[in-house]
């Protein structure tokens, strides 16, 4: 979140034939707000002169509001594609299929069946797609209708599916495949660009495959979080995996054919992007280590952090009251991955020992009003309606002189803004141990580290350690100075925006080169 | 009129001539019952020759590429569905449901640990939720993401529950109250007693629990609250006030099988190890579980303890 981002309720039409970097974005900017979203906004502003273009791919239109950021003059192309929108399917009728485009499929499928990992299965998938249009021999139409299609289906049942339910067999099936066809559409659509820039593997990642494969420009993915560790542990939670083995057939211990299923679909559409990207940023080691894991060649791999605009933050420094503020201020929105019942329990026992202590959450709530709701009540369960304060989204430049410590409660994060934004306005953090939390808490060995903890860290879930380490924070003024003086340091050698800008100009340069 | 008539049947020859034409250059699909389709084609040219029967039939034509329309005349295709083979599907392992911690371990491979992990599922919670607890430490995400949702849905529902009864209460008389009462402090029970809360909050909502159950007390004294209300104290620290809680359920009619245990471990903490055995002997003639029996069984014989039992004897 930054204050660069608001509410914007008009959605101006940008079209454009060429772009230099088409951004392609599965559920974030400029319609979700958020840490990703923060950051491309700021690519797109760090870098006046080039024209991006930017792709933005959702479910369904319903699930997505207002934008909630000012474009970018320098965003010349915006074009949004919903993947699961009902009414785009073709109409009812019968279709013949093409034996040789069945026949492709299946060779695709059996490629991914094994767990064998084929590099060249980007180029293999692109190919079946070209094949994918109203004229090709694997038309939308042939997929949804045909004889020969359904025969494929029922073949697969028969030899793979351990659930015994035929009809939640075929329907995944179908809902699995529905979305390439919309890709193909737009990647047909798409202005032409020098370089093909994804935000995450995924349907994005996939889209830039295609785009990759028809117009043979460069293709760098950056991934924030780990898009198929995120969608596995969704879908290991999911409720709405059906499973239909019966009492006799099920066992515990073994994952359901179906959840199984869709982590696999999402681990293939990770392993073909990449395959197909030319260059694979992550934000620190431990992700880049994850995406080895998941198939990214290691030649191609790098590590660039984030960066903020330092100079935006530090006159707040001199605004903060010569006291610590007794407030703790979790900031971003109002959604369960943040866990702000953790930070409302944990102000429980930090209540109990510093009674003028206070527990802001400053985020905008409409994302996900049920848990927003939640929270409120566990606050007045605990007895801390007067204590937890609910601030909807504020501007960080308004409030960052008034708050002792920045918390981040969350289950899952990957290199967190707000944390870089308060060291710059010299405030401690006091976080989760989730992503690069501890790398910048504690720094990287060597002379990161030797820079000292710029706050603390703690397990997830765990609002006692939370807590305890509130009270020695807020309740210690030497530690939090020391934690203060570190945080600036660290943000000011690291994480700077100019750092990043650079390292990105780089990768940009180096792509544009061998066009010219 | 002759002529009428000669005209008239000349038409009706001609008509009847375009009807079975028309009919004859239809597309397949819609030479259905040919009577009926001759039929109308015959009053179409009939009633407005030329543009009747031949502007019908241009429409057809060119209406036939349109798939809205054929979609409604393709004939349905009755196609069978597979059937499922249980036997030949079993590709995957099963592991069983022994040795769920060694198989947590953080050595094991990924995969087998998210399996071992939903294993759990089938686990009662106060056994599982310990080790969720744990795993909300591990290095791998996934681990500790999976469990910490397992965790938050088993502590999201108990807490969906208090929320229902809180205004359910706050709507009631007072005086109709303790059945809201007493649920509000089982649930409040139920998020210590699965171990769904630790610290200074589990101290909080101990005594959000302590407080229902008095105000269901205070209502109507009951064998089974004056009972949660003795494990609420236990669980406080408070051993005398539990012990008296307890012995006032019993005289309210809370059978000894359940309580007894209950004054057992009370007298064993404050280290009263003749009133243990005591009220393991008053035990001794009911019906126990199995665990509880072989606890009995050590305190009261005077035999060695057989190698099989000590296993459900973890404590000694």
């Amino acid at each position: 979140m930054t204050a660069s981002s608001s509410n914007t309720s008009e959605t101006p039409q940008r079209t454009a034939k060429e772009v230099d970097v088409l951004l392609l974005l599965e559920g974030t900017f400029p319609f979700v707000s958020g840490g990703v979203s923060s950051w491309v906004n700021q690519i797109i502003r760090g870098f006046p002169e080039l024209r991006f273009g930017a792709v933005f791919l959702g479910s369904r239109p319903q699930d997505y509001g207002v934008m909630r950021y000012a474009l970018p003059d320098n965003l010349v192309h915006l074009e949004t594609a919903y993947l699961y929108e009902d009414k785009l399917n073709p109409t009812v009728a019968p279709a013949q299929a093409d034996a040789s485009g069945i026949a492709l499929m299946k060779d695709v499928h059996s490629s991914f069946e094994t767990e064998a990992q084929t590099p060249a299965c980007a180029g293999i998938f692109a190919q079946l797609m070209d094949e994918a249009g109203p004229d090709g021999k694997l038309s939308h139409e042939s997929f949804l209708y045909s004889e020969a299609s359904w025969d494929f289906i029922k073949d697969s049942y028969r030899r793979r599916s351990t659930d015994p339910s035929f009809v939640d067999y075929f329907w995944t099936i179908r809902t699995m495949h529905t979305p390439f066809w919309r890709l193909r559409e737009v990647a047909l659509k798409c202005p032409n660009a020098r370089i093909y820039h994804s935000i995450s593997t995924g349907y994005a990642g996939i889209l830039a495959v295609l785009l990759k494969h028809r117009n043979k420009r460069p293709f760098i993915l950056s991934e924030h979080g780990i898009y198929v560790k995120e969608r596995k542990i969704d879908l290991y939670q999911a409720q709405w995996l059906k499973d239909n083995r019966s009492v006799f057939d099920k066992d515990p211990s073994r994952v359901s054919y179906f959840r199984q299923l869709w982590i696999r679909f999402f681990e293939h559409l990770g392993y073909v992007t990449y395959q197909a990207a030319d260059d694979i940023v992550a934000l620190y080691e431990a992700n880049r280590q994850r995406q080895l894991l998941d198939g990214a060649p290691p030649e191609r791999t790098t590590n660039i952090a984030n960066g903020i605009d330092v100079a935006r933050f530090a006159p707040l420094r001199a605004q903060r009251p010569e006291k610590i503020p007794q407030v703790l201020c979790l900031i971003g929105r109002v959604v369960p991955i943040k866990d702000i019942k953790t930070f409302i329990r944990a102000m429980r026992t930090v209540a109990n020992h510093l009674p003028e202590a206070e527990a802001w959450i400053a985020g905008p709530e409409d994302e996900a009003p049920g848990y927003a709701q939640e929270c409120r009540e566990l606050a007045q369960q605990l007895g801390l309606q007067d204590k937890v304060k609910f601030l909807g989204f504020q501007k960080l430049t308004d409030l960052l002189s008034k708050v002792g410590v920045v918390v981040l409660s969350s289950i899952s994060e990957a290199l967190p803004l707000v944390i870089l934004e308060g060291y710059a306005a010299g405030v401690p953090t006091l976080s989760t141990d989730v992503g690069s939390c501890r790398q910048l808490v504690y720094g990287l060995p060597g002379e990161d580290e030797a820079i000292g903890a710029s706050g603390r860290v703690v397990r997830i879930a765990d609002p006692q350690s939370l807590a305890d380490a509130a009270l020695e924070l807020l309740g210690n003024t030497e530690a939090w100075n020391q934690a203060s003086a570190a945080a600036i340091r660290r943000v000011e050698t690291y994480y700077t925006q100019d750092i990043m800008f650079a390292r990105y100009r780089e990768l940009y340069e180096k792509s544009f080169q061998w066009q010219e | 009129m002759t002529d009428f008539w000669q005209l008239l049947g000349f038409h009706v020859g001609i008509s009847a001539c375009v009807g079975v034409v028309t009919y004859l250059l239809l597309p397949r699909h819609y030479r259905v019952r040919p009577v009926y389709v001759v039929g109308l084609m015959f009053c179409f040219a009939f009633i407005a020759p030329v543009v009747g029967a031949v502007g019908l039939l241009l429409v057809v034509r060119l209406n036939q590429n349109n798939a809205d329309g054929n979609a409604g005349f393709a004939t349905p295709v009755t196609q069978g569905l597979p059937i499922y083979e249980a036997q030949v599907k079993d590709r995957q392992k099963g592991t069983g449901q022994g040795a769920i911690r060694s198989r947590l371990a953080p050595q094991v491979p990924s995969a087998l640990r998210m399996q071992s992990l939903l294993t759990l599922q089938a686990v009662p919670n106060r056994v599982s939720n310990p080790i969720l607890e744990e795993l909300l430490g591990d290095e791998t995400d996934d681990v500790r993401l999976v469990a910490f949702g397992m965790l938050d849905a088993e502590e999201k529902k108990i807490s969906s529950r208090i929320r229902e009864v809180s205004e359910r209460l706050n709507a009631q008389d007072p005086a109709d109250a303790f059945d809201s009462l007493s649920q509000l402090a089982e649930l409040y029970w139920e998020l210590v007693y699965a171990r769904l809360t630790q610290g200074e909050l589990r101290k909080h909502i101990l005594s959000q629990a302590a407080n229902f159950a008095d105000r269901a007390l205070a209502l109507h004294t009951g064998s089974g609250m004056l009972f949660l209300r003795a494990r609420i104290w236990m669980e406080q620290g408070d051993f005398v006030s539990a012990k008296a809680a307890f012995q006032n359920a019993l005289e309210h009619g809370q059978p000894k099988a359940s309580t007894l245990p209950y004054l057992a471990e009370l007298a064993l903490r404050q280290r009263d190890f003749a009133l243990v055995k005591r009220y393991m002997k008053e035990l001794s003639p009911l019906q126990l579980s199995s665990r509880t029996r072989s606890v009995q069984e050590f305190w009261t014989s005077s035999k060695e303890i057989k190698y099989s039992d000590r296993k459900l004897l973890q404590h000694i």
